[in-house]
């Protein structure tokens, strides 16, 4: 049994009267611990995958489960609960809070799910630690390289120990040393906590850091092949 | 991100437009660059812009339609005598209003002297008790050749002939007087100084229309000066100038009793109070400009520095800056001309609005009328402000954008430090120039300084403030630490570090434009309550004995008490004694307040002046005076020393007997105080006693002696309370055409803060979408926006009530140039109670007003948009 299932999932956008398949009848399954790596060209539909996975955006067909729950058919309340607990992000521009130190930025969803700060703190520093980040718990994002910020960005998807992260370009603003780094990192983590990875890059380089590769061509899934 | 695109967003007819533009013309370039600006996004800045843009001019519009009102038709009035006899001179007196008519005489026949009774008063029918303010004015024909062609002799001397007989002084009114007033030909009317006066002939003359609006009322001289209760004196003596030195000669014929000058159609009370009502409006407008092209610029600069990457694309796609300059400017004039349709009607309104707080209540009892008027020159002018007030606030943010190459424009990074942090030394400047405006206005008010420093000191300290504010405010922020225990509390605390974070300066000038605001309406009330507390100093002197009868509080007007009323009321069963009051004008803004210094009465000025002029009080004799502290510094003399002062026999010079700080006001006060024994007054400036101390017998009430007064006659009766009531009353409706300012900065502040939040909201799309993905509940969101609203309130408040309590602690330290006083600071509970509660709706409404839309956010965009 999968932990997200996509099922027969199609999502179309209009710009003005020209539609757009984003995804067309996709299909797909991510099992615990699974690494996998999405890819395609601008355009495909990597991000809207993404998206529909996590519970953002709707599709007018199919269905998503996670751990064989219809995602779309929860409340509001209870796909934000999801989010929390379950699901993890990061994305290509980090999106960290400027004005928050690294370790703050971590310990934000913790706080946002209930735990005391104090305790958030510990758990966000042992968790950066363990990303080689011990000696910038108090930088700010502007103090950070780029691919330091990233790992930040990691940190703060994993501190919460959720069973899937789902990473947007990763390395899209990253160079290819601290690229390689991070989908390392993101292996790394996906074997250490068994937390399962879906990740969409246009980067070819990050398929052989996953378990399985799948490629989106205008919306078509064309391939499911394990590496 | 691809070069040639030059918004992630854009559509390729977008691109194609702006492309093929910048190869064609200037013009099609222009409107491209305009229609890819405004065509998605932009519009809401576009409509900050318009709203900061229009608002601020509003207020200016309304500033100089008030001036164009009030303080222009005095101005006026000097040229349009003047105009019709460049030669015109007038002689008056350097002390009070009034010179003795035998002084005529003293002018020789060559210099075709002309007297002249009158001024500014209001005029009552007797019958219907309407009441309007007019110039009064007492002359003969000759006069017409002075002021202009009135048809004297067709209109009043004819008529004063040939015009029924009534009982008292006959006057002449205009038609538009006597329509106002609702009296025709033989009605009756009352005037200031009590005399009976009746219509004799209505003039239908539209060349009066220009003087006071044409409220006018003539009669003959010595006539006019019996209605004001001056019977054989002149309050203006005009001469046809023979050439040479007139100056000199009228110096040399009256010995500086008397001085030559340009007639200007003012009384001595008028200048100095629109001296003053033209610097506090030229204040309001500089701040309201400094407003206007805050709210611009601020949004501009949010536009500015989002179009980075976009004016880098257009550079490097061949560009320069000249034109992508230009592109701006025409932006900012275009928004300019969308302001100026809002700010026209608005301005419009607002300064109806101001004129009417003016005409109802400062100027109610001078006799002065208004005409609103909103000239066409004004609104084309405005209309041009607000296009350049575009222009410059589109070009300054630019200019500093331009600072950088496109390469950093490409590569530039959101996330910087906030620099109001490293800004210490500017926090402290700042500080001290708010420092420097205090030490000013203690300056000007101890007399030390020249009195028009008090103006620079208001602009100071203004400048000071918001500095201080826009520099401290967001640090204090940003410096605060957060809870490790409480989550709520952490979370709310990291929400509005990080909210504020995303655009310090903004925030910064948020709190500086929104505790402007406030501290205007603290310090101002702070300073009406201060100078209230001195009405009721006053008063208190009054007990259950003692009433005070004269004039009413507040009339500004200098008519004596008719000294038949003043043995009337001496021989009132009711009455023990009384004991006379009065007080003068002098040249040079002296105030002279003369009181018997031998009698239990004193106690009634020895209350207001402090420390030693209190002791020695006793010593008040022949040649001696008390002084003002402010007078005193101002003439560098102390006790012992002697001044020089103009009186009726020459200048005289006076013994300086005590030196005091005045805690308690007059009516008509201003600036400098000579304190001095009636007896001595009488003999020095033939001083006409204008009010009585009465001491009553037991029993009697001030209702008692008011029915005991004959009809007529205006003479007002207070006791304890009610003349506290009517103190604090003229105080508050003086004051409230100011207040009126400062509310109409208020409200233009609380709209700026407005359109800040709106936008800032806007600017934090992509954070929210961030906190959102992360599990930030809608509660929490809306729990993270009140938070901001209660920091953004709380600093608001912390600033303006800080800086108003300054203000006004300043203002009243210099209230001797402005009430002759230097009352105690009162802090105003209430005005805090009130701002607090303003600033507080104001982010709450600025808080909530995108939660409609809250739901409505796209999270996906805002996540992708770079």
């Amino acid at each position: 049994m999968g932990l997200l299932c996509l099922d027969g999932v199609s999502k179309t956008y209009a710009s003005g009267s020209l539609r757009v398949g984003a995804l067309v009848d996709v299909s797909m399954q991510v099992v615990p611990g699974e690494f996998v790596v999405v890819t395609g060209p601008s355009g495909s539909g990597k991000s809207t995958l993404l998206h529909v996975a996590a519970g953002l955006d709707r599709p007018e067909a199919g269905s998503v489960t996670l751990d064989g729950t219809d995602v779309y058919a929860m409340s509001e309340r209870r796909r934000l609960q999801l989010r929390r607990k379950d699901l993890g992000f990061v994305h290509q521009f980090f999106n960290l809070l400027a004005p928050l130190s690294a370790v703050e930025n971590v310990a934000l969803p913790l706080v946002l799910a209930g735990v005391r700060p104090d305790d958030a703190r510990v758990e966000a520093e042992v968790v950066l630690a363990r990303l080689g980040l011990a000696d910038r718990f108090g930088h700010k994002p502007a103090e950070l390289s780029g691919g330091q910020q990233q790992r930040v960005a990691i940190a703060r998807a994993v501190v919460h120990r959720p069973r899937l992260v789902l990473a947007d370009e990763p390395t899209g603003n990253l160079d290819s040393k601290a690229g390689a780094g991070v989908l390392a990192l993101l292996s790394e983590l996906s074997e250490e906590l068994g937390v399962a990875v879906l990740l969409v890059t246009h980067d070819a380089s990050a398929v052989s850091f996953g378990d399985r590769h799948v490629a989106l061509t205008d919306g078509y899934l064309l391939s499911g092949a394990r590496v | 991100m691809t070069l040639i695109e030059v918004r992630p967003h854009r559509t390729e007819g977008d691109r194609d437009q702006l492309g093929g533009a910048l190869r064609r013309s200037r013009w099609a370039w222009l409107v491209a660059w305009q229609w890819v600006h405004w065509r998605h996004l932009d519009w809401r800045r576009g409509l900050a812009v318009v709203l900061g843009l229009g608002v601020g001019t509003a207020a200016i519009l309304a500033v100089l339609i008030l001036h164009d009102s009030i303080v222009a038709p005095f101005e006026a009035l000097d040229g349009r005598i003047h105009s019709v006899n460049p030669d015109a001179v007038v002689v008056r007196s350097r002390i009070g209003n009034w010179m003795p008519a035998e002084d005529l005489r003293l002018l020789p026949e060559s210099f075709q002297p002309v007297p002249v009774a009158g001024g500014f008063a209001d005029v009552v029918a007797e019958g219907s008790g309407s009441q309007v303010g007019a110039l009064v004015i007492g002359s003969d024909c000759r006069v017409e050749r002075l002021l202009g062609d009135f048809d004297c002799e067709g209109n009043l001397k004819a008529n004063l002939e040939d015009a029924p007989a009534g009982v008292g002084v006959p006057v002449a009114l205009t038609a538009r007087l006597a329509g106002a007033l609702g009296v025709g030909e033989g009605d009756r009317l009352v005037f200031p100084g009590g005399q009976d006066a009746f219509v004799q002939a209505v003039l239908d003359d539209s060349r009066l229309d220009q003087v006071n609006s044409g409220y006018l009322a003539v009669g003959e001289v010595m006539g006019v000066a019996e209605l004001f209760g001056h019977p054989d004196e002149l309050s203006a003596i005009y001469l046809s100038s023979p050439g040479g030195d007139i100056e000199a000669d009228v110096a040399a014929t009256f010995g500086g009793r008397a001085e030559a000058m340009r007639p200007n159609g003012r009384s001595r009370y008028l200048v100095p109070a629109l001296e003053n009502l033209r610097r506090f409006l030229v204040l309001g407008g500089m701040v309201a400009a400094a407003l206007a092209v805050f709210l611009g610029a601020s949004v501009f600069v949010t536009a500015a520095v989002e179009r980075r990457r976009q004016i880098a694309t257009v550079e490097l796609l061949g560009e320069s800056r000249r034109r992508l300059f230009v592109g701006f400017m025409a932006e900012g004039a275009m928004l300019g001309v969308a302001g100026a349709a809002v700010a026209l009607p608005v301005g419009v309104v607002l300064g109806r609005w101001l004129i009417g707080l003016f005409t109802a209540n400062l100027l109610d009892g001078t006799g002065v009328h208004l005409d609103y008027q909103v000239p066409y020159r004004l609104l084309v002018g405005c209309a041009v402000l607000a296009v350049g007030l575009g222009v410059v606030a589109a070009v300054v943010p630019v200019l500093s954008v331009f600072r950088q190459s496109p390469a950093e424009m490409l590569a530039h990074n959101r996330t910087r430090e906030y620099a109001g942090l490293a800004k210490g030394s500017w926090s402290v400047l700042f500080a001290l120039l708010c420092a420097g405006g205090v030490g000013l206005m203690y300056g000007a008010g101890s007399g030390r300084l020249p009195e028009v420093v008090v103006y620079g000191a208001h602009v100071l300290f203004i400048a000071g403030a918001i500095g201080v504010t826009v520099l401290l405010a967001p640090r204090l922020v940003l410096r605060l630490p957060r809870p490790t225990r409480g989550r709520r509390l952490h979370l709310a605390t990291s929400f509005v570090q990080t909210d504020l974070g995303l655009a310090p300066w903004r925030t910064g000038f948020t709190v500086a434009i929104l505790s402007a605001g406030v501290s205007l309406l603290v310090g101002l009330n702070g300073l009406l309550v201060s100078l209230q507390a001195t009405v009721e100093h006053r008063a208190v002197v009054l007990d259950d004995r003692l009433l005070l009868l004269g004039r009413a509080v507040g009339d500004p007007t200098e008519h004596a008490l008719d000294p038949d009323l003043v043995a009337h009321i001496e021989g009132l069963p009711q009455v023990e004694a009384v004991s006379p009051l009065a007080e003068t004008a002098l040249a040079g803004k002296t105030t002279v307040f003369a009181y018997p210094a031998e009698t239990h009465r004193s106690r009634f000025v020895l209350t207001g002046t402090g420390g030693e002029a209190a002791g020695q009080a006793a010593a008040l004799g022949a040649g001696k005076v008390l002084l003002s502290r402010f007078a005193a510094n101002s003439w560098g003399v102390g006790v012992g020393d002697t001044i020089t002062l103009p009186t009726r026999a020459g200048s005289r010079q006076l013994e300086v007997a005590g030196v005091g700080d005045l805690l308690m006001g007059s009516d008509n006060g201003y600036g400098k105080v000579v304190v001095a024994d009636i007896g001595i007054a009488r003999d020095l400036w033939g001083i006409r006693d204008t009010s009585l101390l009465v001491a009553t017998k037991p029993a009697t009430h001030a209702a008692d002696i008011a029915q005991a007064l004959p009809a007529r006659g205006r003479v007002h009766v207070y006791d304890r309370q009610t003349m506290t009531e009517a103190g604090q009353l003229h105080l508050r409706r003086g004051f409230s055409p100011v207040l009126g300012v400062g509310w109409m900065m208020l409200a233009i502040a609380a709209i700026g803060v407005l359109l800040m939040l709106v936008l800032t909201l806007w600017d934090r799309r992509r954070q929210r979408a961030a906190l959102r993905q992360l599990g930030m509940s809608y509660p929490q969101e809306l729990w993270a926006l009140l938070a901001d609203a209660a920091m953004l309130t709380f600093l608001a408040v912390l600033f303006g009530t800080t800086g108003g309590l300054i203000y006004g602690w300043g203002n009243t330290l210099a209230g001797p140039v402005l009430f002759s006083i230097s009352p105690p600071f009162t802090i105003p509970w209430h005005a805090i109670a009130v701002a607090t509660a303003i600033a507080a709706a104001v982010c709450l409404i600025g808080a909530l007003l995108p939660i409609a839309s809250t739901r409505r956010f796209d999270t996906l965009n805002a996540l992708n948009d770079d």
